[in-house]
């Protein structure tokens, strides 16, 4: 009988929480909550997106003793016409030292950057990949389109082209022979004129779209 | 023009298409997947020595902390000996130079707390750091600390090498866009070539095109019987060199047509004047005796008469003295033989002819009272060496002569002292030139083609026919002249003789 009850208790709180915190959304390919609450005209978001470090790939990547670039990057749309109400950022750029053993984590977010230390790769997704009561937008941008159907999509980036890495591959093209020899290529300084972070994307990525909700 | 717009078209094709390739093979030549595995290959190889350091660096304390030595001397309790070993320790791994690592602090700890320690502190910014503790296997709470260092410089070439491989990898999963970019500005360039290339063809070609429509209207001109016709030459290339063959052949069509008109005018001179002189010439004698005869055989008393008599005698004798000296000049004008042309030295025969230079026999009679002073002076200024060419001298002579007698009389009658003539040779590249310059009044611009005709003359009691001899003597030497201001304030007569026979007109002998 308590048995019964617990699991009656247990039923109730979830579809509690799935209306309180609405609305879930899936991802593509494996579903993925993507959780919003309006509390006091702030939007906060709750995302959990661990899993996408993973992959043994990722996890190799991440010990290999380089700088890793985790990005997230948020939007929340109005509907229809995919009118932009709030984007977000976070920004991870993660150096595990082979000396120390631990992972040095510079975290980038709202303009803020935080200098963390982390064990393990699960400490550092923890760090980098858990969003909780994350506010995206402003709360005036949310009252602008009040009454309208929203959805928000969450772009997970490992190592995102970077203006930095641009700028080396501009570096390689204007002076293929080495930055010692002052001798620039014809050609090559007009390529990397054209070249932009646009180009080629990231090494990897995961996009997670949220059910459509109406905005209170 | 859409036969160049093909051509240029198909090259561009070609080219782009030939570009294209090159690009492909000059890049699979550097960037390559078979690069990019041995490059990561390498930095696996870089992260596998880095771990196998940080292993070396704990096995290296490991050792020190399980070291049955330092056991015994931590038992013994003996302060200054524990700090003798481990200053030996610290001693004995610093002389390993076969790792980077370096082992800089020892300490012995008893509860956390340090009881011998020996070394120094790492250098923040050269060496990176790990401090490692190891229990000591003495029964009590008793643990080695250590702090080992290893330079940065080892990991910032990893981080180095690692971007450098990711730069590589970025350029090798992106070579398509690049590539594509890399032909976007080759294909640019190459348009920018052609552009330039067909603006350029274009240009030379309107202008080829202009100057070749040019001489054909010249032509067109010339082949209508007009002579005038004297085209542009604006550059130096082959279609000016035929402008300028084409204006010189006009040119020359010209002065010979001008030679024959001439020289045809001077004919019929030459014949009237022949029969002028004839006609003149023979009633002329009988006339001058018949007025002689006439004033000896009146022996009348009336004296008004006889004064008169004696008087219109004196002026039909003057009058038939004057009509002679016509005839005269009539009869050579019209006997002016063709030139027999010998090789000569023109210098030598001035020089000897001014030898024979007698202003004052130059002059009219009426100018014998003229002063000695009053008589221009004849100055030499031949060029240096000898100039010898073909010519006649003593037609030469005479169109010289003929030239400074004019330049006498003219200085004589304007009365200007002192009178200057100067005769001046000059040798250029295919002529000679021969230059009688005076200080007399000149002649008006207007007047200098019209002198050289038989029928005009300045002068009061001139024939007209001195100048027109002149120049019939030049053109039959194959040569020309025109008459110019001098710097001497008066006349130049400039005349142009070839120095090679080859050089001389075609029509020179021509009547």
């Amino acid at each position: 009988m308590n048995g019964q009850r617990r699991f009656h208790r247990l039923f109730l709180l979830g579809v509690g929480s799935l209306l309180c915190v609405s609305p879930w959304a899936f991802a593509q390919g494996a579903p993925s909550p993507i959780g919003m609450t309006f509390r006091g005209g702030a939007r906060l978001v709750d995302f959990d997106g661990r899993h996408f470090i993973r992959d043994e790939n990722s996890r190799r990547k991440l010990l290999s003793g380089l700088e890793q670039t985790i990005a997230v990057r948020a939007y929340a749309y109005a509907l229809p016409g995919e009118q932009l109400v709030g984007a977000g950022l976070r920004s991870c750029r993660v150096t595990f030292d082979l000396w120390e053993e631990r992972f040095q984590v510079r975290l980038s977010e709202m303009e803020q950057i935080r200098n963390l230390v982390a064990a393990s790769v699960e400490e550092v997704a923890l760090h980098c990949l858990l969003f909780r009561s994350w506010p995206l937008g402003r709360p005036a941008d949310w009252v602008r389109v009040s009454g309208m159907r929203a959805q928000i999509t969450m772009v997970l980036e490992l190592n995102p082209m970077s203006r930095e890495r641009i700028e080396r591959i501009q570096r390689w093209l204007t002076q293929p022979r080495g930055q010692q020899v002052d001798e620039q290529a014809f050609f090559g300084s007009f390529v990397s004129t054209l070249l932009t972070p646009r180009l080629g994307g990231a090494e990897r990525s995961m996009t997670y779209r949220s059910q459509e909700f109406q905005v209170p | 023009m859409a036969s160049i717009g093909i051509v240029a078209l198909v090259s561009f094709g070609a080219a782009s298409a030939l570009g294209h390739a090159v690009l492909q093979e000059a890049h699979g030549l550097g960037i390559n997947p078979a690069i990019a595995g041995e490059l990561s290959q390498a930095l696996e190889i870089y992260r596998a020595h880095l771990v196998a350091l940080r292993a070396c660096a704990e096995d290296k304390a490991g050792r020190i902390a399980s070291s049955r030595d330092l056991v015994e001397v931590i038992q013994q309790g003996d302060e200054a000996k524990v700090r003798e070993f481990l200053k030996n320790q610290l001693a004995q791994e610093g002389e390993d130079l076969r790792t980077p690592i370096r082992l800089i602090y020892l300490a012995i700890e008893r509860q956390n707390q340090a009881w011998v320690q020996v070394g120094r502190e790492p250098r923040e910014v050269e060496e990176k750091s790990i401090s490692l503790t190891y229990p000591i296997p003495v029964g009590e709470e008793i643990q080695l600390r250590t702090i080992l260092t290893i330079p940065t410089s080892v990991f910032e070439r990893y981080s180095h090498a690692g971007k450098f491989v990711d730069t590589y990898e970025s350029l090798r999963t992106r070579i398509g866009a690049i590539a594509f970019f890399y032909l976007v500005v080759y294909i640019g360039v190459l348009l920018t070539a052609v552009i330039v290339g067909i603006t350029v063809a274009l240009g030379m070609g309107r202008r080829l095109t202009k100057k070749v429509a040019r001489l054909v209207d010249g032509a067109r001109k010339v082949g209508a019987g007009n002579l005038g016709v004297k085209l542009p030459v604006e550059g130096n290339d082959e279609i000016d060199l035929l402008t300028q063959t084409f204006n010189t052949m006009v040119q020359d069509l010209r002065s010979s047509r001008e030679r024959i008109e001439y020289l045809q005018r001077l004919a019929a001179w030459q014949d009237m004047a022949r029969r002028l002189a004839h006609e003149i010439k023979n009633p002329l004698t009988p006339i001058q005796l018949a007025v002689q005869d006439l004033a000896s055989r009146y022996g009348g008393d009336d004296l008004s008469f006889a004064k008169r008599l004696r008087e219109v005698s004196q002026i039909v004798e003057e009058e038939i003295r004057t009509l002679k000296r016509l005839v005269e000049e009539f009869s050579q004008f019209a006997r002016l033989p063709a030139p027999i042309l010998e090789e000569q030295d023109i210098n030598e025969c001035i020089r000897e002819w001014a030898m024979s230079y007698d202003p004052r026999g130059m002059l009219p009679e009426e100018g014998a009272s003229v002063p000695q002073s009053a008589l221009p002076t004849l100055v030499l200024e031949l060029s240096e060496g000898a100039i010898v060419l073909p010519i006649d001298w003593s037609l030469l002579r005479k169109a010289i002569d003929n030239l400074v007698r004019n330049a006498v009389q003219a200085i004589a009658e304007a009365n200007i002292q002192p009178g200057v003539i100067k005769v001046i040779t000059k040798k250029e590249e295919e002529h000679l030139r021969i230059e009688i310059h005076d200080n007399g009044p000149g002649v008006a611009p207007d007047q200098r083609e019209k002198i050289f005709d038989p029928d005009f003359t300045t002068k009061s009691h001139g024939s007209g026919l001195g100048l027109a001899i002149v120049k019939k003597i030049v053109f039959e030497h194959g040569g020309s002249i025109e008459c110019e201001r001098s710097p001497l304030g008066g006349a130049c007569f400039s005349m142009l003789l070839p120095l090679q026979g080859e050089n001389r007109h075609p029509l020179s002998h021509n009547p």
